[in-house]
């Protein structure tokens, strides 16, 4: 060692300035091209429309962007999604009132410019995995990143294994190619957000009416029904305050049942408070009001209703007095509520996230019979059966090798094991198998893109083990979540501002929004469609037929270099051969970016009539209709003939009509190996209080913030910064708990430190908290903040759908 | 102040010995150094001459400040290079001009959320990356010839880039240029962001940088627009 002289100083510092440490922050402009120069794309400031995605609800949002900088939010008038769910009222008033959009879509800015946003690949050098071990991160090039999560990708479809990948994905965004690289790599284990959110209400509906999803047409209607749901606050379309408000101001009655006083409640004529998981209960005893009381639609159920009889027999003893000992909902508001719900035209009822309890899916079905026995189906003002034609996903052919892999069961039993299985797969039961053992294998390899297993299943310390589990995780996202603490390597991901998707559903006739990149990647990451689509390139998936989907233009058919160029082929192939059969450039042109069918809200589908040509090449069987696949079997539902021979659309069920008795059902088990009921059977809750754990534990949802991924975000944190344990005054004087006490929240599984914020607006029996905090990473802004609840409850499936049960949990509360 | 010196040739000396400085120190936050480059520094004791440069702002030090046991800790120093500047969490030291400086003001026009209606005026929030010096400090890079490498994945006004940007102006002789960045820039925000390296690195080495760069901008002492956020 020995100190320099000046001019061996400028000799080294310049060896270092001219690159030895490969290339420096800055490059000559003249490496750009010349039409680059001088005017960047955004000079004079530009608005650009796209789709949120601070949450599912994808609403339609303006973007003012100045010099490259996001610098404004607002809502996209053009898209409907932010002002309506039905056409007339669109097209009629759009223009005038203006669309709308939720706290969330304002603080979308910092969504992008979170100064606690992943920047570079990470690879963990500390192999302990657990809560609270530091991984002891490195910063790895992309080089180094692709190279060794391709490597391992190989090895294991090279050993026939590619089953044993698990891939996670976040919804309404990017999932085609997700699924797509799933299937050509050889792995049936694709699954999705949709399985936290809303498979048990889609199981309900399925049953009832063989649609997944109703929506609810607000505006329309003279008497809104709502169990279970904070429509007016919770993350959704931000259409929805709007509609009900505005059926309110037209003359509808708003009444909620909800063990809390969510803030839908607060604005509803009526709060109807009662035990959590007893809804199907209560829904039961106010049809047995309806039946009682000749109050139903007997001309619709004639015609389009099965299982009236045994449903009649079935709700017979189900009274007012039966289900007061069950709910604690008076035995006289039953048959107050059940009488004007009956008797006001058009009435509507639904149900969400209230289906989180092992009953949930018989009680969503008990909920959703008041409307089909009351004939408020497909009318205005009523239920109705979205028309959902959007982009179409173009179906992909794997190769042999994958095939083969494919033929695997499913990780988490798929619909071999739960009757209402949904694609979207069974996260409780993956995460059991993996803690526990169990299950077909064991997979080795994990691929996490934008979720955080470990806030969003309940069970923590059951997810910690499973996490655990993975030879090889990756996790793809923008923050550096609690889940993303377990990966082996963290990929810096990409906001809904820096990026394409196509948005279509959420209203009840056919429009697409478009999401685009309104700013380049922040730090010149790919957005995770290009990330996949390489990992496909440099695994050299190919399809069925030797194509190079990964490499070929599905426009151009000629091979593209550039991803970006590549996926905006793809979105407009789908874009073609779905409903709007426009490209990409054509969609970005229209007003809004937004396109919207002029075809409009459709009511009564079920009966309009199917045309002749298609009856005479249907395939038949007994009163049903099917379209035919090429080989001429049986291929998709399309109608029914009915008694007098006229041929229909009718709904989408085993008989044709709306279900109150599943005859499918019959010799059916369910994952627990119970027989199914072929009726909305009320059946208590597996998990009920006792002296050791008197109390029932609720999480819900608000406005503020979207599951357990917007808490580091600056703007929410100032509208509201934390939540702490509502519990009703009456309990807390019982336990001699005050306001603002410290309290211990403890269950069988752990405990967790709460502040008590003390309320006449929750069921005495029950305490509450808004879900999703109690960060203990994600950033510096939302750790630390509140609570995490899942730790006190077990991992749980409902074994009809597959749901996770994220709301059954007994707790005791104590002073700290 | 920037140190005159009588003889031209020894001026463009010293003022090219800055340029090699700025370098030395953009590569130090731009990644971790590998061990040939950790060799390079304890050998040559780079961080001390570099710190040594200006006698005006700080006594040059007498005693090197470079360790050789650095030369085994290749890993260590990039794992803590992780947590001091990339990892998010507590232990992050955020570096970027916006962060620090600029201030979002909220436009309550088009809020649709009674949670905002309730405030009057503007409100300013700081602590967020990409804002208006980012774009500055861009178009300044650009007015120089210069662009963001795509290869550098990383915001325009990251520490590195504007060491290296001032570095590139000494380079091509814009010496007041450079200063002038520094007053309007980098110097707005590099005291805060070094003083909670010095506070927050575990490592001897992230000290040392923190010290050896804090004597290398003492010329500029006193000169600056503005102090931001702290």
């Amino acid at each position: 060692m020995h100190p320099i002289n000046r001019r061996e100083f400028l000799k080294l510092t310049g060896v270092v300035g001219s690159g030895i440490l490969g290339a420096g922050a800055l490059r000559p402009l003249k490496a750009i091209a010349k039409e680059e120069l001088g005017r960047g794309p955004y000079d004079n400031g530009k608005w650009i429309p796209s789709c949120c995605h601070m949450c599912g609800g994808t609403t339609g949002i303006m973007c003012q962007v100045v010099d490259g900088r996001l610098v404004r939010i607002k809502p996209n008038n053009h898209n409907p999604v932010g002002f309506t769910n039905i056409s007339d009222d669109f097209f009629a008033n759009a223009d005038k009132e203006g669309a709308v959009m939720c706290p969330k879509g304002n603080a979308g800015i910092m969504a992008l410019y979170d100064p606690d946003r992943v920047r570079q690949p990470l690879r963990r050098t500390n192999p302990q995995k657990g809560i609270g071990i530091d991984p002891q991160w490195k910063v790895i090039s992309w080089e180094e990143a692709y190279s060794e999560i391709v490597s391992k990708l190989k090895n294991l479809r090279d050993a026939g294994e590619a089953h044993q990948l698990l891939w996670f994905s976040e919804d309404h965004c990017f999932t085609h190619i997700q699924d797509d690289f799933c299937k050509l790599f050889g792995t049936p284990n694709y699954n999705m957000h949709s399985n936290l959110c809303d498979v048990g209400r889609k199981a309900s509906f399925k049953i009832l009416m063989g649609d997944e999803r109703p929506l609810i047409d607000a505006i329309n209607s003279k008497y809104m029904l709502i169990f279970g749901w904070n429509p007016l606050s919770a993350t959704k379309w931000s259409h929805l305050p709007r509609i009900i408000t505005r059926g309110v101001e037209r003359g509808a009655k708003l009444v909620v049942v909800d063990p809390h006083l969510s803030y839908t409640a607060s604005k509803a004529h009526q709060w109807v408070p009662l035990r959590p998981g007893t809804d199907g209960a209560l829904a039961l005893a106010m049809a047995h009001v309806i039946l009682r009381d000749n109050l139903q639609d007997q001309a619709f159920i004639d015609e389009w209703v099965t299982g009236f009889t045994e449903f009649r027999e079935y709700v017979k003893d189900k009274t007012p007095q039966w289900a007061e000992g069950i709910t604690t909902v008076p035995a006289k508001t039953i048959e107050q509520v059940a009488r004007e719900f009956a008797s006001t035209k058009p009435a509507l009822v639904d149900v969400w996230s209230g289906t989180h309890h092992t009953n949930g899916v018989y009680a969503g079905w008990a909920i959703g019979s008041l409307a089909v026995i009351t004939g408020n189906v497909e009318k205005p003002g009523t239920l109705v059966l979205p028309d959902k034609k959007g982009n179409k996903h173009i179906e992909v052919e794997a190769d042999e090798a994958a095939k083969v892999t494919l033929k695997q069961p499913r990780f988490d039993g798929g619909k071999d094991k739960y009757p209402y299985f949904n694609k979207s797969g069974v996260y409780a039961e993956i995460i059991n198998r993996l803690s526990k053992g169990g299950g077909p294998y064991q997979p080795k390899m994990g691929m996490i893109v934008f979720q955080n297993l470990l806030m969003a299943v309940v069970g923590t310390k059951n997810v910690e083990t499973a996490l655990r589990k993975f030879e090889f995780l990756v996790v793809v996202d923008t923050m550096l979540s609690e889940t993303a603490e377990f990966a082996d390597i963290v990929i810096p991901g990409t906001t809904y501002l820096e990026r394409y998707d196509l948005n279509n559903h959420w209203v009840t006739w056919p429009i697409l929004g478009l999401r685009q990149p309104v700013v380049k990647p922040l730090f010149g990451q790919p957005a995770e469609y290009e990330f996949v689509c390489e990992l496909g390139r440099r695994l050299g998936l190919k399809e069925g037929n030797g194509g190079d989907f990964f490499w070929t233009g599905h426009m151009s058919h000629q091979r593209i270099e550039d991803k970006t160029k590549w996926y905006e082929e793809l979105l407009s192939k789908e874009l073609k051969e779905g409903e709007p059969k426009i490209t990409l450039e054509e969609l970005k042109a229209l007003p809004g970016a937004t396109w919207v069918s002029k075809n409009g809200t459709k009511y009564n589908k079920h009966t309009g009539a199917i045309a002749p040509e298609k009856v005479q090449d249907a395939f038949t069987e007994g009163a049903l209709l099917f379209s035919k696949k090429k080989d001429g079997s049986k291929d998709k539902q399309i109608g029914m003939l009915k008694a007098d021979g006229t041929a229909v659309r009718g709904f989408m069920t085993p008989s044709g009509k709306l279900e109150l008795y599943a005859a499918k059902h019959t010799g059916k088990k369910d994952a627990n190996g119970k027989e199914l009921s072929p009726l909305p059977a009320y059946e208590p809750r597996e998990w009920q209080p006792d002296d050791k754990y008197p109390l029932y534990l609720i999480n819900w949802k608000e406005a503020s913030q979207t599951h357990s991924r917007t808490q580091n975000n600056a703007f929410l944190a100032e509208i509201k910064s934390t939540d702490g344990l509502r519990m009703n005054k009456k309990t807390a004087q019982r336990l001699g708990i005050s306001q603002h006490d410290e309290v211990w929240v403890e269950s069988p599984y752990g405990k967790v430190k709460m502040k008590i914020e003390l309320t006449e607006g929750i069921h005495p029996e029950v305490v509450g908290t808004q879900h999703g905090w109690g960060h203990w990473a994600l950033g510096r802004i939302a750790k630390g903040r509140g609570a995490h609840t899942g730790i006190l409850a077990p991992t749980k499936p409902c074994a009809l759908s597959g749901q996770s049960l994220n709301k059954e949990i007994c707790v005791n509360v104590t002073k700290a | 102040m920037l140190p005159k010196l009588e003889n031209q040739e020894n001026q463009a000396l010293l003022n090219q010995e800055i340029a090699g400085g700025y370098f030395l120190f953009a590569s130090l936050f731009y990644q971790p150094p590998r061990q040939d480059f950790l060799k390079m520094i304890i050998e040559a004791q780079l961080l001390t001459q570099a710190r040594n440069i200006h006698h005006q702002g700080i006594e040059p030090l007498a005693k090197s400040i470079e360790d050789p046991r650095w030369l085994h800790q290749e890993e260590k120093i990039a794992v803590e290079f992780a947590s001091l500047f990339v990892v998010p969490g507590q232990g992050m030291i955020t570096p970027y001009e916006s962060y620090y400086c600029d201030t979002l003001i909220i436009d309550h026009s088009t809020a649709c959320s009674p949670y905002f209606q309730s405030q009057e005026g503007s409100v300013g929030l700081k602590g967020f990356l990409g804002g208006n010096s980012n774009q500055s400090v861009q178009a300044l890079y650009k007015k120089f010839g210069f662009e963001i490498n795509p290869a550098f994945f990383d915001l325009p006004d990251h520490v590195s880039a504007e060491l290296e940007f001032i570095g590139k102006l000494y380079e091509s002789g814009y010496y007041a240029e450079a200063e002038n960045f520094h007053q309007k820039h980098l110097g707005r925000w590099v005291g805060l962001f070094l003083n909670k390296l010095s506070g927050q690195a575990k490592s001897s080495f992230y000290r040392a940088v923190a010290e050896s760069l804090q004597g290398f901008l003492s010329m500029y002492d006193g000169r600056r627009d503005g102090k931001c956020l702290d």
